[in-house]
């Protein structure tokens, strides 16, 4: 328990460290943003009545306290462009980003874990040594040029997914798939081939482990013996790493966003930051290390779960 | 692939290698993986003594194939792709080889300062550095690039402090775990200088499990540098980089002009693949002397 507190408190600290380093580096970016929302034409009263309605003279640090007790409440000011609520933004572009990121989180574990276990079950067998090929392949392949080729393969030639056009979950959930199918794959080639590789050396080294010679000596089925006794010892760097993959994955989808055109939150970054509107970017940076801070949690709880020891250090 | 690498090295967990195959056929592959490098780095430095059009100069036809009269075609300005793929690979290497030194350098001397000195230092360091590897590297590059301009120095300093908190983190655990040898006692009781302890009997045993890192670390810069062009946050024009080279073709790969964005792409795919196999070898022949565990 209190190694979970201290955790959490780490935790925290980091949440507010990267949210004000954020805020302090934005105030560094030059451009003035008045022209961002009356546009180039503004006169110098206007400009100085936005300074005051918008208090951007205030010292960072007054600012980010109140962008914090803001945020709270789930205020994240008004974007800079269009005059919008940014939460609004950040409600329709978040699940989109999401479904990005767990559906290529399931893909590559999907694979790290038939793979591993059937290359540990047989090693050095045919599956085995073509799976860590392939993976060694996946994880020197950059993201982009596999979106790049998955969509001149299956997009323009075969006609089998849409390019570009993303269909919202709520209209359609087949053609959601479809739009998401290519840059799902596009993302988890990465991190599949890494899971593979570090899950199939740990199921190794569990393997040699005297209760799985006695788990055999029962009589236990070989599947029953690799879900059951190796699997779960075997998961903790995947787990730890595919906490972290998927944290950095959240603000980490700009490009794949940006090649199939998805309208998620790394979009919402890029243009934020192209146009100067650094309330925008505050608000995404500050979702992503929430998520950063949640999904780390719940890895720590996940070990409690995988060696009940943990907790009871 | 950088997002996942860092996390590898982040947690540590550098998986032993049980490749399988036998080791001439791994001998092979690391024998192509450098014979590639070599070609690459070859061709970037003669480029400009060898008969092939200036990068910048359309050559006339637009949009030609592959291995007719130009050996790989050009593109949709009638640009040669054979010469504009060794000039951009001049700058591309330049960006990886700088970003990667200055972080190995800077990196493994504050690793090196924590875990000799501990104490409040290494709380300060290792603070820093677990901070930035929760930063989102993205916006770093993004706002520094939007305050100085895209350019190639912009680029280096802003991959090199991304490099940084890993090779911290990895020249600190080593330091660690090197501090405990028996060499590093024997020193101390000579009566060695702290300097001496740290320059002539840690820092020689750290350097080669830290150097196998620092090729998976310039290959990931390739990549990054290449994500950037897509965000228009690359190397400007009219410089090409392989990364400008593929986000610049995009839109003729929808138009079937693939070769375009496959050729540059393959180069940048067999770069990347050269290194990691490399690094992964250097990891192998590293094992004998890597200290346990690396967190």
């Amino acid at each position: 328990m209190k190694y979970l507190l201290r955790r959490l408190g780490y935790l925290l600290v980091v949440l507010f460290a990267v949210t004000f380093l954020v805020s302090v580096m934005m105030d560094f970016i030059p451009g003035e943003p008045a022209y961002v929302i009356i546009g180039e034409n503004a006169t110098p009263a206007q400009i100085a009545q936005v300074h005051k309605e918008l208090r951007l003279d205030d010292p960072v640090v007054t600012k980010y306290v109140r962008w914090v007790g803001n945020a709270l409440h789930g205020d994240f000011g008004r974007s800079f462009r269009g005059n919008q609520p940014i939460s609004k933004q950040l409600k329709q572009r978040l699940p989109v980003t999401l479904e990005l990121v767990i559906l290529s989180q399931v893909v590559a574990l999907g694979f790290a874990f038939i793979m591993a276990s059937y290359g540990s079950y047989k090693p050095k067998g045919v599956v085995d040594g073509g799976a860590t090929f392939l993976s060694f392949g996946m994880i020197s392949t950059p993201q982009f040029v596999l979106a790049l080729v998955l969509m001149y393969i299956f997009g323009v030639k075969l006609h089998w997914f849409p390019v570009s056009n993303f269909t919202h979950i709520t209209k359609s959930l087949s053609g959601n798939l479809k739009s998401v199918a290519l840059p799902v794959l596009a993302i988890s080639a990465d991190p599949a081939g890494v899971y593979q590789r570090v899950l199939r050396s740990d199921m190794g080294r569990t393997l040699r482990e005297d209760y799985i010679t006695m788990a055999q000596a029962k009589g236990l089925s070989p599947g029953r013996i690799l879900v059951r006794h190796g699997l779960r010892p075997s998961l903790f760097s995947t787990t730890t790493l595919a906490g972290i993959t998927t944290a950095r994955l959240i603000g980490g989808s700009v490009i794949i966003e940006t090649i199939f055109s998805l309208p998620g939150i790394g979009q919402m970054l890029i243009q934020a930051i192209n146009g100067h509107d650094y309330i925008a970017v505050q608000a995404v940076v500050g979702v992503v290390a929430v998520g950063y801070v949640v999904i780390n949690t719940l890895v720590d709880l996940l070990y409690g779960v995988l060696d009940p020891r943990v907790l009871a250090k | 692939m950088t997002i996942v690498e860092g996390a590898v090295q982040a947690i540590g967990a550098t998986p032993d290698e049980e490749e399988p195959g036998p080791k001439a056929r791994r001998r092979i592959a690391r024998l192509l993986a450098l014979a590639w490098l070599a070609l690459v780095s070859v061709l970037a430095l003669v480029i400009p003594l060898l008969p092939a059009p200036k990068p910048g100069v359309s050559v006339g036809k637009i949009a030609a194939s592959p291995f007719g009269h130009y050996l790989l075609g050009t593109d949709q300005l009638g640009r040669d792709i054979f010469s504009r793929v060794c000039w951009g690979a001049r700058i591309s290497i330049e960006v990886a080889a700088l970003s990667t030194v200055i972080a190995f350098v800077v990196g493994v001397g504050l690793g090196l300062l924590a875990g000799y000195f501990r104490g409040f230092l290494e709380t300060v360091i290792g603070g820093i550095a677990d901070l930035s590897l929760a930063f989102p590297g993205l916006v770093l590059l993004l706002v520094l690039t939007s305050i100085r301009g895209a350019s190639a120095h912009i680029l280096i300093i802003a991959l090199a402090i991304l490099l940084t908190p890993t090779f911290v983190r990895l020249g600190r655990a080593n330091t660690l775990a090197f501090m405990q040898r028996e060499f590093v006692l024997a020193a101390r009781s000579l009566g060695a200088r702290h300097r001496r302890i740290m320059l002539r009997e840690v820092l020689p045993n750290v350097l080669p499990s830290v150097s196998v890192y620092a090729l998976t670390a310039a290959a990931s810069v390739f990549v990054v540098e290449g994500s950037l062009s897509f965000l228009g946050l690359g190397i400007p024009p009219p410089t090409p980089s392989w990364g400008s080279m593929i986000a610049g073709g995009q839109q003729e790969l929808l138009q079937h002009h693939p070769h375009m964005v496959l050729v540059p792409s393959v180069v940048l795919f067999l770069t990347v693949l050269s290194l990691n196999v490399l690094g992964n070898s250097r990891q192998e022949a590293g094992d004998r002397s890597r200290p346990v565990g690396s967190l």
